[in-house]
């Protein structure tokens, strides 16, 4: 056992915490060290003094009575585990600022550029409905008041389509348009009609066409027809460049001249003589007047015109429109185009 | 004779005799640890009552599968780390560290003789003054292995450390302990020489 040895076991020594034989060698030492023996009497007093609580004083009488009192003064443990288990309002996750500043630079990207996003929703209808058929869109501006629109088939915007109800989007809605539909097809249509704005949400446009959720409606009134049909007497001059059919009631053909700058549209739609009514007076037909006072109707595209065939048990409804060509023209074309249905 | 942890359900139960019973129980140790840690009789009463107002409103947060001593000691213990943060009285040590002090065996310091140069009472009011210059960790264990007479898995179950960092911990604490008498003995130009007990 030498010093370094003897001091490090010192306090183990008092604490009991070394084996017998350590402990013996460790008295031998001490016995004979004068400096380990120091440190052995320091450590000895050292721990008597440190288990020694004879000198901590007494507490107040009163020590009690102050602490029922402070307790009683707070709730009780079972209200403190209540407020406890009251539920935490939910953390909200949050991202790290610069996440949050990049998301709103995307978002604020999309609505600038994509087209669409910050549009109401009509011209978003409206939008998606052009995507299937290109037929010019009818605005119909309606007075205030209660109007009754005769025989008028109102496809559009349309909020929600009820079995006897036919809503158009009518947030400011002071007016309201009956549509008298065949016996089992009367239908409302309630319109925004604060003066001076398109109907919002109202923009008319022929039944049977893409509508949003009306035109199923629409569609289920036209009988089911043949989608095929030939069209005879367009100008030599304008060669078919495609035909499409967005759905069995209607068609287009483009054409196009050889030299590419002249485009023909002609826009076929078919619905049975019984439903015509209501399709035809939707939209007004070519040149009709529209009823006065009730509402106008008027052509978005600049240069269309369009015509009624009847075919068989069909009334068919040429739309005709094009680029570099005036209205004169398109009536000259619609006039002479004859149309045939394939059997 | 009920135990300290039926004491503690009939507490929250909401019988004060109970809570009573407890606070005649443990008031003693408490004000021990306080008073050890603190070093001033009016603070140590204050801070071992808010030590039992703390354990009156955590009572629901008592393990009643566990001893009820160790909890309250551990809570007089974080209250007074509290108390004298607050008063900046304390040097942090985490319990967890590896603080090592540097324990120089000065061989000045080496005593010779080892007689009737300090009275008991001197010895002892040397400890208390070196006691509280410690850090908090090391006078925190000290405290509860001599003052409360625990062992070391008694003191690792209320510091929530392991008991084989106690056991270090505790002989760097008497190391730093022995230090800082020492050094006040050499600054005073006292000999070295320790009083008969």
């Amino acid at each position: 056992m030498n010093c370094q040895l003897c001091n490090q076991h010192m306090y183990s020594y008092f604490d009991g915490e070394i084996s017998d034989q350590i402990k013996q060698e460790i008295d031998r030492h001490i016995a004979q060290c004068s400096s380990c023996r120091f440190q052995y009497d320091l450590t000895r007093q050292e721990n008597l003094i440190l288990l020694d609580s004879s000198d901590i004083p007494a507490l107040s009488l009163d020590f009690n009575q102050r602490v029922l009192k402070a307790v009683a003064e707070g709730p009780s443990p079972l209200e403190d585990l209540l407020a406890v288990t009251k539920p935490e309002p939910v953390r909200r996750f949050r991202l790290p600022l610069y996440t949050t500043a990049a998301v709103a630079v995307v978002l604020l990207a999309l609505c600038i550029y994509v087209p669409g996003i910050m549009h109401d929703r009509q011209e978003r209808i409206a939008s998606k409905s052009d995507q299937t058929v290109t037929q010019p869109k009818i605005i119909a501006k309606i007075p205030a008041g209660n109007m009754t629109a005769g025989t008028l088939g109102a496809a559009g915007s349309v909020n929600e389509l009820k079995d006897e109800h036919l809503e158009i989007m009518n947030d400011k809605s002071t007016s309201k348009i009956t549509l008298s539909l065949p016996a089992t097809h009367n239908k409302e249509a309630y319109g925004n009609s604060s003066s001076n704005n398109d109907l919002d949400g109202g923009t008319i446009q022929w039944a049977g066409q893409d509508v949003g959720r009306c035109d199923r409606k629409f569609a289920s009134l036209a009988a089911p027809t043949s989608p095929n049909w030939s069209l005879q007497n367009i100008p030599a001059q304008y060669q078919l460049l495609n035909m499409t059919k967005p759905n069995e009631h209607q068609a287009e053909y483009n054409y196009q001249t050889p030299d590419g700058n002249e485009n023909l549209t002609v826009k076929i739609i078919a619905v049975p003589v019984q439903n015509s009514e209501v399709i035809v007076g939707a939209v007004g037909m070519s040149n009709s007047e529209p009823p006065q006072g009730l509402f106008a109707v008027s052509p978005k595209a600049a240069a269309s015109v369009s015509r009624e065939i009847q075919v068989g048990n069909e009334k068919i409804k040429l739309i005709l429109s094009g680029n570099n060509l005036t209205t004169e023209e398109l009536t000259n074309i619609a006039s002479n185009i004859e149309i045939n249905k394939n059997p | 004779m009920p135990t300290d942890e039926m004491l503690a359900v009939q507490t929250l139960n909401g019988e004060m005799t109970a809570f009573e019973e407890l606070l005649n129980r443990y008031k003693k140790s408490v004000f021990s640890i306080v008073y050890r840690m603190i070093g001033n009789y009016h603070e140590a009463e204050d801070i071992s009552q808010e030590v039992f107002v703390t354990v009156y409103h955590k009572l629901y947060q008592f393990d009643n599968s566990k001893k009820f001593g160790p909890w309250i000691h551990r809570i007089a213990v974080n209250t007074c780390i509290s108390a004298m943060r607050k008063n900046n009285k304390v040097v942090l040590i985490n319990f967890d560290e590896g603080y090592i002090p540097h324990f120089d065996p000065d061989t000045k310091l080496y005593r010779t003789d080892p007689q009737l140069v300090m009275e008991n009472q001197d010895l002892k009011a040397e400890i208390e003054a070196a006691l509280l210059e410690l850090p908090e960790s090391y006078r925190t264990v000290i405290v509860l292995r001599y003052q409360l007479d625990l062992n070391n898995q008694e003191i690792a179950d209320i510091l929530g450390i392991s008991r084989e960092n106690v056991e270090v911990k505790a002989h760097r604490a008497r190391k730093a302990l022995r230090k800082t008498i020492l050094k006040h003995w050499d600054e005073r130009g006292q000999k070295d020489e320790l009083p008969a007990l």
